[in-house]
């Protein structure tokens, strides 16, 4: 057999074996009504909160179908798909496109902000204050009062080690303030690593469960989630946890964690209630959406999804001590931890 | 607002780094890779498989039976292979991208039996091939796998030129993906099986020069795990043949150089699907040359 003849029965038998496109199914074609359907049914599919939101799903997908042809623009499908996803009031729920972003923001924008932080640098802290990782701000009240400000679960982890430094710094504190007012939210591994410092003892802090079917109830099991004392540094003493409507999603899962703490006291407004872990997923034109894919339960097994997690002292900040310089939440903590 | 993240050390889980198995150098290595952390270059990594073959040739050597007889085949491969991916727990979209594989196999080519142990590993990026105004998305794509297969000979064909084996294939295979979203958003998925094969080899002499074979697997069970509704934990169950689709191809064009040196082509093919409910496609096709060392 000449050399020719090989390379040509090679080449056949290579393409004869090229099957690639014939067995993988073929993307969804880009048309509105192609990335209507894909957006409903991935909620349909993955969405963990249907039926705490009582939204009826099906009933959505009769009221905005039919707005949606081969002639809608892309400035009307993102009009509609906003529409259709603000029925969820969910702050983790998302469109991003290139015409912009919907979110919702209810969560926070209806209710007072109660936090000031120039009022805490200027007026407490005195200017006296320093930041670590990016995102502490610490400092200290009072000659037994210390002050931690935590903007964000959302940064590198190697950021939150800096808390074990700030620890050895306020050793000696009384009582601490562990500020999370504004704190959207990031990693639980993150959050985690700063309470796990204020643990007197392993404890039970939340129960989850995943939406793991079609149906819109089907769940895992609930799985229980622990924090237990870990780091070089602890702290055991008397906190005062503040918080507000901007604390929210992972943010949250810290305060559910420090809570249990038989010595931590939680003082300020309700938090934003956003507990559903989100994942994104893509339409066929490229726009990223995101949704809720589980369910978050207090120890005493309540759900908080656009509730929020009550605090132990409901208080907001009035108006004359904002005028006045003062921090109304601030000021009961203090005086809490003075006692 | 930002996404949770869970750890939770009592569970078995893998693909996030927070709850990365460091012990598992395999697992740890591909997730560095896929991430874009690792350290060491694709060249650097050629090497070092150079090396480790250049390690394993002596021992294997004195392990022939007939060391005269030069039944102990180690190669060496590398590439074009292009690869496709629906995971539709990340996307609806069908994810393409080529690449260049590294494959190194070694064989033991006796008159009524062969045992075959291979190692493949590729990395590349995989983009949906399709424009979005809003910017590109792309997937980082790494796979290993590992096989070891035992062929005994069944019949003589082609007038004795060729012969017919039948065979069983261990083949273990890890598939991670982190799914890259414009603005910086990312999902990680993955998947692993572990399946016992029935496999079919045939070989023949072309000329005096050439040997050309095929070689059809089919799996009979498989360990499947993949990434969970969570992202987080492993779902694994394991399938019979009929539950689970997959299929593995590849001829072979071996061109005799000296008695120590063949040249080899080879195409490989794979495909297989994950059942519902998450379900993921995924085939690919690699073209390779690589140096076949007789001992």
């Amino acid at each position: 057999m000449k050399s020719r003849d090989l390379i040509i029965l090679f080449l056949v038998l290579m393409t004869a074996g090229s099957c690639t496109d014939f067995f993988m199914p073929s993307s969804p074609d880009d048309t509105p009504g192609n990335n209507f359907e894909t957006l409903w049914l991935g909620f349909d599919k993955y969405y963990s909160f249907f039926t705490h939101k009582n939204i009826d799903w099906d009933q959505i997908y009769r009221q905005y179908r039919p707005r949606v042809t081969d002639q809608t623009s892309d400035e009307e499908l993102f009009a509609i798909f906003s529409s259709m996803l603000s029925i969820f009031k969910d702050g983790h729920v998302t469109l991003h496109s290139s015409l912009g972003t919907y979110s919702y923001d209810g969560w926070w924008k209806n209710y007072p902000l109660n936090f000031d932080r120039d009022i805490i640098l200027t007026c407490y802290l005195k200017g006296l204050y320093q930041n670590a990782g990016g995102v502490f701000t610490y400092g200290r009240l009072t000659g037994e009062i210390g002050y931690i400000h935590i903007s964000s679960f959302a940064s590198r982890e190697r950021c939150y080690l800096e808390i074990d430094r700030i620890l050895e710094e306020l050793q000696t504190m009384k009582g601490l303030v562990v500020d999370v007012r504004g704190n959207g939210g990031g990693s639980t591994v993150n959050s985690d690593r700063i309470a796990s410092r204020f643990a007197d003892q392993k404890r039970l802090y939340q129960y989850i469960r995943w939406r793991n079917g079609p149906g819109h109830d089907d769940f895992t099991e609930m799985e229980e989630v622990y924090i237990e004392p870990e780091g070089q540094q602890r702290f055991t003493r008397p906190v005062a946890l503040l918080t507000n409507r901007g604390v929210f999603s992972t943010a949250e899962a810290f305060v559910l964690a420090m809570r249990v703490f038989p010595r931590v006291t939680v003082i300020g407004d309700y938090t934003g209630g956003g507990s559903g872990n989100p994942i994104y997923r893509e339409l066929p034109n490229g726009w990223v959406y995101r949704l809720s894919r589980w369910q978050s339960f207090t120890p005493s097994r309540e759900i908080y999804e656009e509730i929020g997690l009550r605090p132990d002292i409901r208080l907001d900040i009035s108006g004359e001590d904002q005028a006045a310089g003062r921090d109304t939440i601030l000021d009961r903590a203090i005086a809490i931890l003075e006692e | 607002m930002a996404s949770q993240v869970r750890s939770h050390p009592s569970r078995a889980t893998w693909i996030s780094p927070q709850w990365l198995d460091k012990k598992n150098p395999i697992i740890y290595t591909l997730e560095r890779s896929i991430r874009g952390r690792s350290e060491i270059k694709f060249g650097t990594k050629a090497l070092w498989v150079l090396a480790l073959t250049a390690f394993l040739a002596k021992p294997l050597y004195t392990l022939a039976p007939d060391s005269k007889s030069r039944k102990n085949r180690i190669s060496l491969h590398t590439g074009l292979f292009s690869t496709s991916i629906r995971d539709e727990l990340g996307s609806p979209l069908t994810y393409k991208g080529s690449g260049i594989p590294l494959y190194l196999s070694y064989r033991f080519a006796g008159s009524r039996n062969r045992h075959t142990a291979a190692l493949l590993y590729s990395r590349n990026q995989l983009t949906p091939n399709r424009y979005f105004s809003v910017g590109s998305h792309n997937m980082q794509h790494s796979r290993f796998s590992f096989s070891y297969g035992y062929h005994h000979f069944l019949m003589p064909v082609f007038k004795n030129r060729g012969k017919v084996f039948l065979g069983v294939i261990w083949d273990t295979h890890i598939s991670l993906r982190e799914l890259g979203y414009i603005w910086n958003f990312s999902n990680s998925f993955g998947d692993r099986i572990s399946s016992l094969d029935a496999s079919f080899f045939l070989e023949t002499r072309l000329g005096r020069n050439y040997r050309l074979s095929f070689q059809l697997d089919f799996p009979l069970l498989a360990v499947m795990g993949r990434t969970s509704y969570n992202q987080r934990d492993v779902e694994t169950e394991v399938v019979t043949f009929n539950r689970f689709l997959r299929l593995k191809n590849s001829f072979s064009l071996e061109r005799i150089l000296s008695p120590r040196f063949n040249v080899r082509f080879e195409y490989r093919f794979y495909y297989y699907r994950y059942p519902e409910p998450f379900p993921v496609y995924s085939a690919g096709d690699h073209y390779l040359v690589g140096l076949t060392i007789k001992l």
